[in-house]
């Protein structure tokens, strides 16, 4: 049976060789996706049996890809990149298929009998998952990923003014605009850098760049005015640590 | 001690012995209206300095103030010494003095030229180092950027992929990686060199660029034939230009636009570098990019340098260099 290939890269060259290195070896290639986005509609929409996923994209990428795919049901996942020590790192230790630009024939070959062979492919998924998850928790968070209704999309943490506990859910509030993440804010802080954002209140992490300036208030408290003009309230808990990471 | 012994002896000498504390005033007077007077001599020079090209003005100006401030010197030199000795006539060989006070006025005007010339060196060895130690940064950076393993591998995948479709492209990007490569390594101690060499740097970089990004990259390079002539900073623009792709095209899906543009402006320099990716934050933090580009212009040129870096109207960002400009010609 021959495999039904998607191919995912922002840059036209590196598909193109992908494509033809694929076409060489008995695999039908059914599309190409030059962006995470969409990469997980074609994926909907292909159901094709492996994806080749670049791991840098702009936009959301190649985990943020992983992560909005349906953990029980997608299909095989080949990591591709040029560089990245954490993740290959991850790769290997969850033993998850990956290529490192540029690659040889015969490692791509290597890599689809591998695909061919496998007969557990629940299994294989789990691996992704827990790759990526622990290549997440190495690094700081670069982009916080929003499902909305009918559509994924990637927030830049430095787009962030604060994040605020809504329930459930927490929001991120970027200028004009909120969005609903389905997280608990102390999973959220741990995630995020933590030289930039800080807790300075049960429910509520700001991003320190947004600061325009602190006013001392009743009981050691402060009012934390951001460059918005909008007004946050520092509870004495917090304050030592938020003084501390702004001096720094 | 000295002086006080010396005017002891010449007033002994001229049979008007004095007691050792008189002495001592004596030659206090002497020496406070020196100290006196050297600030005022500290001013003339700084306003008629002596150099190699200009030494008639200053001749003409410090040889009557030395007489007129010697004669003023003599005067209140013999009007305190009088209160101190009694009056009568002044001290002995008053007369004579006014060879010695002019000799130390001399005195005073070569010591301030001395410091001076010491503390203007001592400045530029400063200014020089800084720059050096810039200039290595800025080579070290550029030498990261293309040993950038992001940039490297995906260069050389490219080269893969262009191998056997496209031939000639594969070999046009090795031969721009080379160029990028043997540039920066050529570029090791020179400070300045012409925009257009600058320019057919960038060009190499953006040519491996566009053959990465294909139609996502969209540069436009507008630079007026008078601005290619004048000099800038060596591997100046490659980290803006950089940057503008990174923050530009990199990170937004769908084409971006990078447009570079240099002009003169009277006599300067002024360069643009503007991308429409996505629209700054309000704040920004400065990497490493702005940070040296800043502090070598600094170096380089002081306050008639400037650096500007900020949102555009219509998103993506700009950043402005501003430079006196001087051309290839009268640098030689």
């Amino acid at each position: 049976m021959t495999l039904r290939a998607l191919v995912v890269d922002d840059e036209p060259v590196a598909r193109r060789r992908l494509k033809t290195l694929l076409a060489a070896e008995q695999t039908d290639v059914i599309g190409e996706c030059e962006t995470g986005e969409q990469a997980i509609e074609a994926i909907e929409r292909l159901r094709p049996d492996v994806v080749f996923l670049d791991v840098q994209m702009p936009g959301l990428d190649g985990f943020d890809v992983v992560d909005a795919l349906e953990p029980g049901s997608h299909p095989d996942i080949v990591f591709v990149t040029a560089y990245d020590r954490y993740a290959v790192r991850a790769f290997d230790v969850h033993a998850v298929d990956y290529l490192l630009k540029p690659f040889e024939r015969a490692r791509l070959r290597k890599t689809l009998e591998r695909l061919s062979a496998r007969s557990d492919a629940r299994e294989a998924r789990r691996r992704v998952h827990a790759a990526v998850e622990s290549v997440r928790a190495q690094r700081p968070l670069r982009r916080v990923l929003v499902k909305g209704s009918g559509r994924i999309y990637a927030v830049r943490v430095e787009d962030i003014d604060y994040i605020e506990v809504a329930g459930h859910y927490v929001e991120l509030y970027t200028g004009a605009t909120t969005h609903l993440v389905r997280e608990t804010i102390g999973s959220m802080e741990a995630r995020l850098d933590s030289s930039r954002f800080v807790r300075i209140h049960r429910s509520v992490v700001v991003n320190i760049d947004r600061i325009r300036e602190l006013r001392p208030a009743f009981h050691r408290e402060f009012v934390v005015v951001l460059h918005t003009g909008h007004e946050l309230r520092c509870s004495r808990t917090y304050a030592d640590r938020l003084t501390k990471a702004m001096a720094s | 001690m000295l002086f006080t012994s010396q005017v002891w002896i010449d007033y002994a000498y001229a049979r008007r012995p004095l007691s050792w504390p008189r002495a001592f005033l004596v030659a206090l007077v002497d020496w406070e209206l020196w100290a006196l007077a050297t600030p005022l001599v500290a001013w003339l020079c700084a306003r008629v300095p002596f150099s190699r090209a200009r030494w008639g003005v200053p001749l003409a100006i410090h040889v009557p103030a030395g007489i007129a401030l010697g004669g003023l010197k003599l005067f209140l030199d013999a009007m305190l010494t009088s209160l101190i000795v009694g009056p009568g006539r002044p001290g002995p060989f008053s007369f004579l003095k006014i060879h010695l006070t002019l000799l130390t006025y001399w005195g005073i005007v070569a010591a301030i030229h001395v410091m001076r010339h010491y503390r203007v060196a001592r400045a530029q060895e400063l200014r020089a180092a800084q720059l050096e130690i810039e200039l290595a940064r800025a080579q070290v950076e550029a030498l990261k950027m293309q040993l950038h393993p992001h940039f490297l591998f995906n260069t050389l995948n490219t080269v893969a992929g262009l191998m056997r479709d496209d031939p000639d492209a594969a070999e046009l990007m090795l031969a721009k990686l080379a160029e990028l490569l043997r540039r920066t390594l050529e570029t090791a101690d020179v400070q300045e060199l012409g925009l257009d060499e600058e320019l057919e740097f960038i060009e190499a970089y953006l040519t491996i660029q566009r053959l990465r990004y294909g139609d996502r990259l969209r540069v436009s390079i507008d630079v007026s034939d008078a601005a290619r002539q004048a000099r800038v900073p060596s591997l100046i623009l490659q980290p803006l230009v950089e940057n503008a792709i990174r923050h530009g095209v990199a990170e937004k899906p769908g084409p971006g636009r990078v447009e570079i543009g240099a002009r003169l402006d009277g006599a300067e320099l002024v360069i643009t570098i503007a991308n429409d990716g996505p629209s700054l934050p309000v704040t920004v933090r400065e990497g490493y990019g702005l940070r040296n580009t800043r502090s070598r212009l600094l170096a380089l040129y002081g306050a008639r340098g400037s650096f500007s870096f900020g949102p555009q109207s219509g998103g993506g960002a700009v950043v402005g260099l501003r430079i006196p400009c001087s051309r290839e010609a009268e640098a030689g």
